[in-house]
């Protein structure tokens, strides 16, 4: 069965099971005849329940919704923006979106077609749109925030994202075209993200710096009220909002709620409190020390998802004198973390090992990366022996006079400190004296383009190996962009360029496991966990519904008794 | 004063500079942008230049009353001062009239009832406010009145509920401080003559204590109120960041872990001014208090 046609299956048993068509014995079997893990299964079933029980009721209108958030606050511009918000769901649109079994279904465009040779789509873009603030929203306005992507100028880190893009037209204002250097099957995948969401460049143009901070000018169903990082964001309902034809979005007008209040808690043990005190309608990533108290909440409801990103650290492969230009001694370090362990004693549970890079969220992920980095310790010690490591007489390792020590940085938050301590005690149990430099937000991305020995990091991003090849792609070392180890590995390069020209969905998958199986081999970076994602939400919030696919959920359903 | 703000401004404006990193890395910028769109960021702002030269632009802005603004959100900082200067003024007023309004009825008890359980019950709470740091006593209030209870809300801003627990964990030192001021304060003017005379006289016990030894022993706990707006400006940092009070302290803490140079510049001046000016009316209080240090 194609992954098209599994996804229209799934779909199928979703509705006749929220339908009453068919009962929970059944839904099970019907996935599990699918392939489908018994986790996926799971977290269906949960957002299934999160459905039912939410739209079971007359929506009423008003309130404000307040809802915690893990993270916090980025710039809430597309284009120049640390990840996006949950706060990018509310004041923008982009072209296509996913519902919740993946499948891309219109947003700003109603349809859209790709040429037979694939080096065309055509986007059919709803007529009549308009920004928050007045002016069109057309194919015009489409084209130049595509363009400003790909405009160095803009600064916009995800240039090299676009780089099968050779132009975009607008022959008119409902239709956008994207011609394409080489067929390119991932463009729906990107442009789905918030990275690629539409805003009006000539008003961002005229805030300039202050563009997503003291203003923004989208397309979604609220307006900015007022952001401020640390704190929280608020919009409000825009009155004048035309409606969706998302069809998973059974709100088709203006959304019931008045307002939204994000709060960013990043305090973690508070996050779970202020839900079950009430101070918070919603919560995204409670503490994992928590979930199981949260669980037990007959006033709360706990979405359990997997996560998309995942933990790493990179070596500087620059660091030749400890040998991290060697594929043989990333291993060896690799194979000294036990990565199960971490699951267990951090996240408790709730989560995966990380042996490859990317989650096993993704629909590309490929098992075949489990053979790689698996928790070895006496092949560790021997392969740093190999490569002429000795133990020293305090038991760290030596060669040629220099002891095998090395920094990592890692952003001040309590989990990283947890995870870096772990880390630094399993390197020290093969000999390696790892520092663990804990630095706070201002310190830390400096220093990660300084070139440190190493960086720990989680990235935030739905589509993972289009974030990740950003991290291990060469022309994005030495500066250039977020590759921090300076990692230059010629099959991970080619696994790249395979990835950006697969023409079709054979090709793309096939990319995506060649580049998952480089980089689990060859360690540009070396994949640590993955933690599952939660959200929480209080029994009068009713229409909120995290999923899959989405990185946050939509809030035009959304109502509170 | 004006020499102390200068030195102090100087301090400021190179400690910040020094410590590593720097705006790009704060937020403002995306943290996957390149090497080179930092560089020209902070070229922008100015921070290619010499430290010296950067020092001399910022006070010729503020000479000429341009505050700046942040660069993490955008806000005039003026409009941060009235937002934030603010919500640290009502906390700060509230936590010293939680603290008058326990601290001088129970120290007074204490004095009067000196000796008895009243007194040690008293005195033992001062002790355990004394000795408790604050941010383990906003630990303790959050899991009682928050998650036990569900009384009150565990951070936050403006309602009255989310002002309870941080002006408490505020006022929690200065009371214990006040209480045992004005215990003995009392017990010192009760031994003197004019209260042996106002007995003496057949004035009522309430009037001696409340009417004449009270005010007489209220001097000196007044005259700490001024050393004491200085301490609570150091002890909001830390109960405004626990509690996410969004005030000065809150702004300043977040502004440098951000490298928001323009604002943690002006709020941590503006606190040094605070401190000062809390001083200064400390040593008119004392003048108040005892007329020949004023002579002195």
């Amino acid at each position: 069965m194609s992954e098209r046609s599994s996804q229209m299956a799934v779909h199928s048993l979703v509705s006749q099971y929220l339908d009453g068509g068919l009962s929970r014995r059944q839904f099970v079997k019907g996935t599990l005849a699918l392939g489908l893990s018994m986790t996926t299964i799971g977290a269906l079933l949960a957002a299934c329940t999160n459905s039912s029980t939410n739209t079971s009721a007359t929506p009423k209108r008003g309130g404000t919704l307040k809802e915690g958030y893990d993270l916090d606050f980025s710039r809430l511009d597309p284009i120049n923006t640390n990840w996006y918000d949950p706060a990018f769901y509310a004041v923008y649109e982009s072209l296509v979106t996913n519902d919740a079994q993946g499948n891309y279904v219109p947003q700003i465009a109603e349809s859209w077609n790709v040429s037979s040779d694939g080096l065309k789509a055509t986007f059919k873009i709803r007529s009549g749109l308009k920004f928050q603030s007045g002016a069109p929203l057309n194919a015009a306005a489409i084209k130049a925030v595509y363009d400003g992507i790909a405009d160095p100028k803009n600064g916009s880190p995800l240039g090299s994202i676009w780089v099968p893009v050779a132009s975009t037209e607008a022959p008119d204002d409902t239709t956008l075209i994207i011609n394409l250097k080489h067929p390119y099957f991932d463009l729906f995948n990107i442009v789905k993200t918030g990275y690629w969401d539409i805003v009006n460049m000539a008003f961002r143009a005229q805030l300039g710096d202050k563009y997503g901070q003291q203003g923004v000018d989208g397309s979604g169903p609220f307006t900015l009220t007022e952001w401020v990082p640390g704190s929280h964001t608020t919009v409000k309902r825009w009155e004048n909002y035309p409606g969706t034809v998302t069809p998973f979005i059974q709100n088709k007008g203006k959304p019931y709620l008045d307002g939204i209040n994000w709060l960013a808690i990043l305090d973690a043990p508070q996050r779970a409190i202020q839900i079950q005190n009430g101070e918070i309608d919603t919560l995204r990533g409670p503490a994992f020390q928590d979930i199981s108290r949260l669980q037990s909440d007959s006033n709360l409801t706990v979405t359990k998802l997997k996560e998309w990103s995942g933990y790493f650290f990179s070596l500087n492969f620059k660091r030749t004198d400890l040998g991290f230009d060697t594929v043989n001694v990333r291993q060896a370090l690799s194979h000294a973390i036990d990565r199960a362990s971490i699951v267990q004693a951090l996240l408790f549970t709730h989560g995966e090992p990380l042996y490859g890079p990317i989650t096993s969220a993704d629909k590309s992920y490929t098992k075949d990366v489990e053979q790689f980095n698996q928790f070895d310790v006496n092949k560790s010690k021997s392969m740093l022996s190999d490569a002429g490591w000795k133990a020293g007489s305090d038991g760290i390792l030596v060669k040629n006079g220099k002891r095998f020590q090395f920094e990592m940085i890692i952003q001040a938050e309590s989990f990283n400190q947890q995870l870096g301590s772990v880390i630094q005690a399993q390197l020290k149990a093969v000999g390696v004296d790892l520092k663990v430099s804990s630095l706070d937000r201002g310190t830390f991305f400096n220093k990660a383009f300084a070139n440190p020995d190493s960086v720990m990091f989680f990235y935030l991003w739905p589509v993972p190996i289009d974030v990740v090849t950003l991290f291990v792609n060469s022309v994005n070392a030495n500066g250039k962009g977020p590759n921090w180890g300076n990692a230059v590995v010629p099959q991970v390069d080619a696994a790249i360029a395979a990835w950006q020209s697969a023409g079709n969905e054979d090709q793309l998958n096939a990319a995506g496991k060649q580049f998952q199986l480089a980089c689990a081999e060859q360690l540009p970076f070396v994949p640590v966990i993955n933690r599952d994602a939660f959200w929480v939400s209080r029994k009068r919030v009713h229409g909120w519904q995290p999923d899959q696919w989405n990185l946050y959920p939509y809030y035009n359903d959304v109502w509170l008794d | 004063m004006l020499l102390i703000l200068l030195i102090s401004s100087v301090v400021i404006f190179y400690a910040l500079r020094s410590a590593p990193g720097g705006p790009s890395g704060g937020g403002v910028l995306s943290p996957l942008s390149s090497q080179e769109v930092r560089q020209a960021y902070e070229k922008r702002l100015g921070l290619d230049q010499p430290v010296y030269t950067q020092y001399f632009i910022y006070i010729g802005h503020l000479v000429r009353g341009d505050l700046g603004t942040s660069l993490v959100n955008g806000s005039p900082i003026v409009e941060l001062l009235a937002t934030h200067a603010r919500n640290s003024l009502v906390l700060g007023f509230t936590a010293l009239v939680i603290s008058y309004v326990i601290a001088i009825p129970l120290g007074v008890l204490a004095a009067v009832k000196r000796n008895t359980w009243v007194d040690q019950l008293a005195m033992g709470g001062a002790i355990l406010g004394m000795g408790i740091p604050n941010f383990w006593l906003a630990l303790i209030l959050v899991y009682f009145f928050s998650l036990r209870l569900g009384w009150l809300p565990s951070a936050g801003c403006c309602d009255p509920p989310q002002l309870i627990m941080p002006a408490l964990v505020l006022a929690a030192e200065g009371t214990a401080v006040t209480m045992r001021m004005t215990r003995s304060s009392m017990l010192e003017h009760l031994r003197d003559d004019f209260v042996r005379a106002l007995r003496a006289k057949g004035l009522p016990e309430w009037q001696v204590i409340i009417r004449h030894v009270l005010r007489n022993a209220l001097i000196p706990v007044i005259s700490l109120t001024g050393l004491r707006l200085g301490w609570l400006v150091g002890y909001a940092l830390i109960v405004e960041t626990i509690f996410r009070w969004p005030g000065v302290g809150y702004l300043l803490v977040d502004s440098v872990l951000r490298r928001d140079y323009p604002v943690a510049q002006f709020f941590s001046l503006l606190l040094i001014l605070f401190v000062l000016l809390a001083n200064w009316l400390a040593d008119i209080g004392y003048g108040l208090a005892n007329p020949r240090i004023r002579v002195a």
